[in-house]
């Protein structure tokens, strides 16, 4: 009953994905060749999503461009979660002790820069680059997912079968990891699929301005900001990236409520 | 008194009908929401001035025959039947007229005062809204009304002036500025709702007499609705049992109470009164030469018991039966109060203040308190769960204290059953895994196998089933998940169980299953209990030794019966009065 977003997130999520995954061992067209006499193309059979203003293939650099985006993203909420989760957990265990005190106000001074400054930082230094997004992306997830945690988990922490538990003789880590932790998942899922969304979005951003993926591998953001000039000349060029990111993100927020409701026994049960 | 809408109050066809026709009456009133059907031809009346109790357990369906009254049922649901009040059909009013009547011609009181005022608003401000609402008078004379109401139900303005928010009072207080809202427009009919559940004996007192009297200097009619047949008996001119939805039995009280007629009713009374707990304890109404001999063959059956329960467990212990198994000396423990500047020292609130006492092998133990007595807080340090600032505690002679690692002996002697049965279990664990979550405390691990026959004998000796430890704990009803709460704390052997309120939270009839238990399983496995609780008549029925607790200290303490008999101390005495007692109206009525 409540699985009406599941299986649209699901279908839309694994259509970027199946692209994705295609595109390592076909794509309709080379991205790298370019064809000026099929330049700025609208779409026809021969290419579906026409072609840019060098004539490569719409689709094939949709397909690639999937890659780098869901890689990027994935890596980056990975890093949130791997290095916020714990943190918090810890933070919360030990609360209002100095570790708590130093976990969360290092988490403030992460906040305190935007994002976009942290990468323009890192590309100062490592130069732009994939990797430096995702590692720019993943640092300004740390902070959400470890405030999040904490904040679940201190409202856990008051409650009766966590007295339980440690009248069982369980310590603060043993109770983080079996108490805590199951309970806080829907919230770090949706949670989790929510920064995934944005750092698509945060990922076509730095592209955008030119600190993401380089070229010749193509990225969605960068093709949206390559598309801005002919954008009265070519609409689709803009139209088609602008329309992956929406599927993908309306996708991911999507399966993301759904698998928050199919996680929670209380409602499988009802199913 | 001219009321805004709806109301026809005080033409003088209506004060002469009064008289003979109710002000109240319900016939043949059927709910349904979204189909399932919450109520069934509920047919009572209620004359003019007079007091009706509505009693029933949890999901019997009387706070919903209150909301049809008020035509304030949740959406979805669908009425049918008549319900008349004075010369209104409120079943087919306009919500306009009904909103002229709520608030104005009937009054209503909710369970929870900590959530039924506003608290960004001040209490004068919610007294004189409602006044203001139902009246067309200037804001000068809404809030001398005002002023008034809140006189009348004993808050004086000198003391609590219009302008304090609701967290300055306490919860009594809160109550009586809810029930100055009901009252402000002088309504005929009163509808309370579990008015006093919430509250502690001396507050609840309180609030009944205000209750009463406010009735009686205003004619005003009354429903009472409770689980509480103490109170019911107390307040109540006529009673209307219900269950599952129906009305079982109504009538005058003093004839509903003497003489029950239907087998749900009487069920109710033993249950209330708790007669069949009776066997092991020193009642007060026993005679103490056979109460001694009762006491004495179960010491030895105990200790019997004991021995193999220790045995099992611990090789050590069995040596010490029938001897001292909780020793707690000088218990001091201290929070720290948030201190308002940087450099300003921090203080610290005492809430449990040299607190000395024992527990023998076997021996149930009563701590009778109100809330904010520090009874939480005294779990809370046995249990090792929080620092001591000074004193001791010790268990078969090993000490507990949070500042070094309670020892597994130690842990595995003592476990507990807590209040809520719905916090007390992670929601995301089956029962199996919360059942033997204490087996941890073992040095021998048992293995998969050993565990789940544990879990299967424990869950089957506190009358569930062996295959409810596969289902998730939402599926079970309050008094079931009590049962797998004490399952979870018998599963290691323990020689001594604290009950935090263990059956505070559930109905009459669960109630005195769960005590049953509770007592046959102390039996049988020679446990000790400490029970702390607020409600006197539970500590009384299962309780050898007393303890009463105020302010953190304890002020009285002594066998059971002896104590409840002669109190000794103010407080005590004060308790024992307010408790109210489930009592008949004397014969004088037939």
């Amino acid at each position: 009953m409540k699985l009406r977003s599941l299986l649209p997130g699901f279908v839309l999520v694994m259509l970027v994905l199946l692209a994705a995954l295609i595109s390592y061992v076909w794509t309709p067209f080379d991205v790298e060749t370019l064809d000026i006499r099929n330049k700025l193309k609208t779409p026809s059979a021969e290419h579906l999503l026409g072609t840019d203003h060098y004539g490569r293939d719409i689709l094939s650099m949709l397909m690639v461009g999937a890659r780098t985006s869901i890689a990027v993203a994935l890596v980056a909420v990975g890093i949130g979660m791997g290095i916020g989760v714990p943190l918090g957990l810890v933070a919360a265990a030990r609360r209002q002790s100095w570790t708590d005190e130093l976990i969360m106000r290092g988490n403030d001074l992460v906040f305190a820069f935007p994002a976009l400054l942290i990468a323009i930082m890192i590309t100062a230094v490592f130069g732009a680059g994939a990797i430096n997004a995702i590692i720019a992306i993943g640092i300004f997830n740390i902070p959400v997912f470890a405030r999040l945690t904490r904040g679940a988990a201190l409202s856990l922490w008051t409650r009766e079968f966590i007295l339980a538990a440690r009248v069982a003789g369980k310590n603060g880590f043993r109770i983080s990891i079996e108490h805590i932790l199951p309970n806080i998942t829907n919230l770090l899922i949706v949670q989790g699929t929510i920064q995934f969304s944005l750092g698509i979005l945060a990922e076509a951003g730095l592209s955008y301005v030119g600190l993401g993926a380089q070229p010749p591998i193509p990225s969605w953001g960068r093709m949206l900001a390559e598309s801005q000039t002919l954008i009265t000349l070519a609409p689709h060029l803009a139209l088609f990236p602008g329309l992956a990111i929406v599927i993908t993100v309306l996708g991911l927020n999507l399966l993301g409520d759904g698998l928050r409701d199919w996680l929670d026994p209380r409602l499988r049960r009802e199913r | 008194m001219v009321c805004e809408t709806g109301s026809i109050r005080g033409s003088d066809v209506s004060a002469e009908t009064q008289v003979t026709e109710p002000l109240l009456q319900l016939d043949g009133v059927n709910v349904q929401i979204h189909g399932s059907p919450i109520l069934h031809d509920i047919s009572f009346s209620l004359a003019a001035g007079k007091s009706l109790g509505i009693i029933g357990e949890s999901g019997s369906g009387k706070s919903m025959t209150a909301l049809s009254v008020m035509q304030l049922l949740p959406r979805g649901s669908d009425l049918q039947g008549t319900l008349r009040f004075q010369n209104h059909a409120l079943h087919s009013l306009s919500e306009e007229s009904l909103c002229g009547l709520r608030g104005s011609d009937i009054g209503m009181i909710f369970q929870e005062p900590m959530t039924a005022l506003n608290p960004v608003k001040t209490i004068g401000d919610q007294v004189s809204e409602s006044i203001r609402l139902h009246r067309r008078i200037s804001t000068a004379e809404a809030t001398e009304l005002t002023a008034a109401a809140l006189e009348r139900v004993g808050l004086p303005n000198s003391e609590f002036p219009l302008s304090r928010y609701p967290h300055e009072l306490s919860g009594g207080q809160r109550q009586r500025v809810v029930i100055a809202i009901a009252v402000a427009c002088k309504p005929r009919l009163l509808i309370a709702d579990e008015p006093t559940t919430a509250l502690d004996v001396t507050t609840q007192a309180g609030i009944l007499s205000l209750l009463k009297s406010l009735q009686h200097d205003e004619g005003l009619a009354l429903m009472l609705i409770t689980h509480d047949l103490a109170v019911v008996s107390n307040m109540a001119d006529d009673v209307v049992v219900m269950n599952k939805g129906r009305v079982v039995e109504q009538g005058d009280l003093g004839r509903v109470f003497r003489r029950p007629e239907k087998d749900f009713t009487r069920m109710l009374f033993d249950a209330s009164a708790l007669t069949q707990i009776a066997t092991r304890k020193k009642h007060v109404d026993d005679n103490a030469v056979n109460a001694n001999a009762n006491a004495n063959a179960n010491a030895n059956a105990n200790a019997n018991a004991n021995a193999n329960a220790n045995a099992n467990a611990n090789a050590e212990g069995s040596d010490a039966t029938s001897s001292l198994l909780l020793r707690v000396t000088d218990l001091v423990c201290e929070y720290p109060v948030r201190h308002s500047g940087w450099f300003s020292r921090a203080g610290s609130f005492r809430a449990v203040d040299s607190v000395s006492f024992d527990i023998r092998h076997g021996e149930n133990v009563g701590l009778v308190g109100e809330s904010g007595c520090g009874k939480s807080t005294l779990t809370r340090a046995l249990l090792g769960l929080m620092k001591l600032h000074s004193g001791s505690i010790e268990l078969n002679g090993e000490s507990v204290s949070a500042a070094r690692e309670v020892s597994r002996k130690a842990r595995q002697q003592m476990q507990v059953v807590f209040q809520d049965p719905y916090g007390s279990f992670n929601p995301r664990h089956k029962v199996s895994r919360l059942v033997n979550e204490p087996l941890f405390l073992l040095d021998a691990k048992l293995g998969k196998r050993g565990a789940s026959m544990r879990v299967s004998s424990v869950l089957e000796s506190v009358g569930m089933q062996a295959d409810d430890a596969d289902k998730y704990i939402h599926e079970f009803s309050g008094g079931q998940r009590q049962r797998i709460a004490i399952a979870r704390a018998l599963i290691v052997q323990p020689s001594l169980i604290i009950l935090d309120e263990a059956v505070s939270a559930l109905d009459v009839s669960v109630r005195a299953q769960v005590l049953q238990l509770l007592d046959a399983l102390g039996q049988r496995q020679g446990l000790a209990y400490l029970f702390i609780s607020h409600d006197l008549t539970v500590v009384q029925r299962v309780s050898d030794r007393v303890l009463v607790m105020q302010r953190g200290q304890i002020v009285e303490r002594g066998d059971t019966a002896a104590v409840f008999s002669n109190p000794q101390h103010a407080y005590t005495q004060q308790l024992i009065a307010a408790a109210p007692r489930l009592q008949l109206p004397t014969e004088k009525d037939e």
